[in-house]
C-alpha cells in the first residue's frame, strides 16, 4: 500500500523550510526530507504532529494511491 | 550539556557507525589475507564495539533530553532496525558462504570464522550509513 505525501507543497505553502518544519514536530531534517519523499512512513503520532504545525488536516498531507 | 545539539549528536553516531564499520571490514579482510592470522588481535572486536557503545550511550545522555529526541528520533529508528534486520541476513549469509569455503578448502576454518562475523558485524552500520548518506532524503 503506498502513502502520497503532499507535506512538501503543504510545508512550502506555509513558508517553512525543511528544518524549521522539523524543529517544530521535534525531529531531524533528515526525516522530514525521508517522509516528503516518500522513502519513510511517518507514525500517527508524527502525522498528527505534522498536520498540526502545518494547521491542517492528517488528510490533508497524505492519502493512500488511487485504487487502495 | 547544550553543545550536544541535535547535529552534533548525529555527527558523533555516524562518526562512531563509520569508525566500526572500516574496523570490523578491516579486521575481516585481514582474517582472510593476514600471513599470520595469530597476530592478529582479534579479540579487539569487543572492547571496540564496546567503546563505541558508551560513546553513543555517552552523547544520548548528557544531551538535553529534546536534542537526544531530535537526533535519535523514529527516522533513525526505522532506518537503524532495517539496518539490524540487514545485519541477520548477512550473518547467514556469511557463515553459509564461509562454510562452503571451508568445505571446500578454501579457507581455514580459523580465517573463514573469524572473517565471516567481523565482516558481517559491519554490515548494519555500512548500510545505515549509505541509507543516510546515499542521497535518499
Amino acid at each position: 500500500m503506498s502513502l502520497v505525501s503532499n507535506l512538501k507543497a503543504r510545508r512550502q505553502a506555509a513558508g517553512l523550510t525543511q528544518a524549521e518544519l522539523a524543529e517544530r514536530v521535534e525531529v531531524s531534517r533528515k526525516t522530514v526530507n525521508t517522509v516528503e519523499n516518500g522513502v519513510f512512513v511517518p507514525s500517527t503520532v508524527l502525522a498528527l504532529k505534522l498536520a498540526r504545525a502545518l494547521g491542517c488536516r492528517v488528510e490533508d498531507l497524505f492519502r493512500l494511491e488511487a485504487g487502495e | 550539556m547544550t553543545f550536544l545539539t541535535p547535529g552534533r549528536i548525529t555527527w558523533i553516531t555516524q562518526a562512531v557507525f563509520a569508525a566500526l564499520a572500516v574496523f570490523f571490514l578491516g579486521m575481516a579482510l585481514g582474517a582472510v589475507f593476514a600471513p599470520d592470522l595469530a597476530a592478529l588481535p582479534g579479540w579487539l572486536g569487543a572492547p571496540v564495539g564496546l567503546i563505541g557503545a558508551v560513546l553513543l550511550f555517552s552523547a544520548a545522555w548528557f544531551a538535553p533530553r529534546r536534542a537526544a529526541n531530535i537526533a535519535f528520533d523514529e527516522g533513525y529508528q526505522h532506518d537503524w532496525l532495517h539496518a539490524q534486520a540487514r545485519g541477520y541476513w548477512a550473518f547467514v549469509f556469511a557463515f553459509a558462504i564461509g562454510g562452503n569455503l571451508v568445505a571446500a578448502d578454501i579457507l581455514p576454518v580459523g580465517r573463514a570464522f573469524m572473517a565471516c562475523s567481523l565482516g558481517a558485524a559491519a554490515v548494519p552500520f555500512v548500510w545505515f550509513l549509505a541509507r543516510r548518506w546515499g542521497g535518499r532524503g
